[in-house]
């Protein structure tokens, strides 16, 4: 590598010159090698968190129609175990390897090697005290009782410090990019890396260390709540996606106008959403009316970044069979549309006067945050882990195994609570029906939920095999030299795995 | 009541405002031109326009199954053609057979 390791942390941070003249593009080999130890760290936390976030989750799935179930434990009862979910799936799992596919990317980027990884793994290090420490702390009887922010005042400011070293390494990244225009992943990365500290500090200092009164908690609650899916997940989904199907499938995004057009529009009207969910609430109409009408100006990001993806796919839609990578991204960018769409029109009044308060919203926040954004981190470290390892992944039944666990998991979860959803909501506006009749008629759903969850659950088991494979591949009693992983590949096999 | 909905309007209104100062920024920046060298620059001559890069473990394929010209070559490209070239082993024979046919 050469010159930008060279300054020292205060030169790359000063807006003076650094005396540091980029040279060239580093090789994706250099990047790769230099993002091994902190993304790998990133991956090894957040896939660890996703099964504990799992085992939350069915417990939680479970309770809703069989509340006696550990119900005689405290540290077990529904009101604890679903912000632990909750929690561990959005602040380990979800934000974790968000990070690491995000410091991955932002070096091939920007082609640059990853410079003063220590920042990174010391991050890494303090932001998993800090999500241990809030699931204790939950467990234990300490949450905040904020959808969203659950972890105890002791948790979330470990959260924000680690927060903040990645943002500095970011801005050295950005510094030292070797590469003039910014691909529309970059200002997607960017534009997360900015937001949510934004969006985590205010919402912390305004509801947790120094909490406001009244229904202005609401306002924030949402606003962050919102927020956190829109300006941080959102995001570096869609970078994973806009520099994904290009790259797998060997082609250009289709109009790069399209991109560019549906990230400002996205950053100019996302941030407005979040009070739409408190449509009926004690708040002043206009603040409402404006957040509908942010939400319904979002069909322009949407439309036009689901037109610029499926008219990059069209044509490539066989390399589905071909490509692990391709067939989580694409899932996850078709799950990026209906969640948006679904999300404007529950924004609307006419339709959340139904819906609100009903099991479809749940359906829907798993539609945006597991279909869409979770898909898409799959996807990437399914593409990112053979690099950074240098080996194949070891299973391809496995990687098919989790596809279809997780997609189709997903997709019964989906389709039974918004149909169970609108029933509920349809009954509960009905004043002749008694609400323990509503109650009832909801238990059918929540029994096949629990079931999707199971086969959700598989899916994961599949992805943790498959990870742990891959490291044993390089390390440990099972390790294997590099070059042997690819050895034998014939170029008649049609590598089409069902 | 109202100084706090004014730091949540505010907080509304500054990130809108942020993103309008980073929109300056890439006009002024030339950011917003030379769309079409900006949509290649994920692509170099280490994974070039026209190659994929991934496919499940132990398989490939040829030109004609991917429908492409050229197409996809072998699982992880860009890794075998590391390994070739960076560590003079463990590239497959088919790689080279498969791009010039």
């Amino acid at each position: 590598m050469s010159a930008p390791a060279s300054p020292s942390l205060l030169q790359a941070l000063s807006p003076s010159d650094t005396g540091v003249t980029p040279d060239r593009r580093a090789l994706l080999t250099e990047i790769d090698a230099s993002c091994r130890g902190p993304v790998l760290l990133f991956f090894i936390c957040g896939l660890a968190w996703l099964m504990v976030g799992t085992v939350f989750a069915l417990i939680a799935s479970w309770k809703m129609h069989s509340p006696d179930f550990l119900a005689n434990t405290a540290w077990l009862t529904f009101g604890r175990v679903r912000p632990v979910h909750l929690n561990t799936v959005v602040y380990g799992f979800a934000s974790e390897t968000a990070i690491g596919v995000a410091l991955w990317l932002m070096c091939r980027l920007c082609r640059t090697p990853l410079m003063y990884s220590w920042i990174v793994i010391i991050a890494a290090v303090f932001w998993n005290l800090g999500v241990t420490l809030g699931v204790f702390g939950i467990l234990a009887g300490d949450s905040t009782g904020i959808e969203w922010l659950e972890f105890p005042a002791y948790a979330s400011p470990i959260l924000f410090f680690s927060y903040a070293l990645i943002a500095v390494w970011a801005v050295i990244t950005f510094r030292f990019r070797r590469e003039t225009n910014l691909y529309v992943s970059q200002w997607y990365l960017l534009a997360a890396l900015f937001w949510f500290p934004w969006l985590y500090s205010v919402a912390n200092i305004l509801l947790v260390l120094d909490p406001v009164r009244g229904t202005t908690q609401a306002a924030v609650n949402w606003w962050f709540a919102h927020n956190v899916l829109g300006l941080w997940f959102t995001p570096i989904g869609l970078a994973a996606i806009y520099y994904f199907i290009p790259k797998v499938i060997g082609r250009p995004i289709h109009s790069y106008y399209l991109s560019v057009l549906g990230f400002w529009s996205l950053a100019l009207f996302y941030n407005w959403n979040g009070m739409h969910h408190l449509i009926g609430g004690p708040l002043p109409a206009w603040l409402i009316t404006v957040s509908i009408v942010a939400s319904v100006m979002m069909i322009i990001p949407v439309v036009t970044t689901a037109i610029n993806h499926h008219m990059t796919m069209v044509g490539h839609f066989a390399k589905l069979k071909y490509s692990p990578t391709l067939r989580f991204i694409v899932f996850g960018a078709i799950s990026y549309t209906a969640a948006s769409l679904q999300g404007v029109a529950l924004a609307l009044r006419s339709v959340n006067e139904v819906l609100h308060f009903t099991h479809n919203t749940i359906a829907h926040a798993h539609l945006g945050m597991y279909a869409f954004f979770t898909m898409a981190m799959f996807g990437s470290v399914y593409y990112i882990m053979p690099r950074l390892t240098e080996r194949e992944w070891p299973s391809a039944r496995l990687i098919s195994l989790h596809f279809w666990g997780t997609a189709g998991g997903i997709a019964i979860y989906i389709g039974d609570l918004t149909l169970g959803g609108v029933l509920q909501g349809l009954a509960l506006n009905n004043p002749d029906v008694p609400f323990l009749k509503i109650v009832a008629l909801t238990i059918p759903y929540l029994q096949i939920r629990s079931f999707s969850g199971f086969i959700i659950a598989a899916g994961h088991i599949a992805f943790l095999v498959n990870f742990i494979w891959i490291l044993a591949r390089c390390w440990g009693p099972y390790r294997q030299p590099a070059p042997i992983i690819l050895a034998g590949t014939k170029p008649e096999t049609v590598g089409v795995v069902s | 009541m109202i100084v706090y909905l004014l730091i949540v309007f505010g907080s509304l209104i500054l990130l809108t405002g942020s993103a309008l100062l980073a929109l300056r920024w890439a006009a002024r920046t030339g950011q917003l031109r030379h769309f079409q060298k900006t949509a290649l620059s994920i692509f170099d001559e280490e994974e070039p326009v026209g190659q994929m890069t991934d496919a499940f473990p132990g398989k490939s394929l040829t030109p004609m199954q991917t429908g492409d010209e050229p197409a996809l070559t072998r699982p992880s490209a860009t890794l075998s053609h590391r390994m070739g070239e960076g560590r003079g082993e463990g590239a497959p024979e088919s790689f080279s057979r498969i791009r010039k046919p």
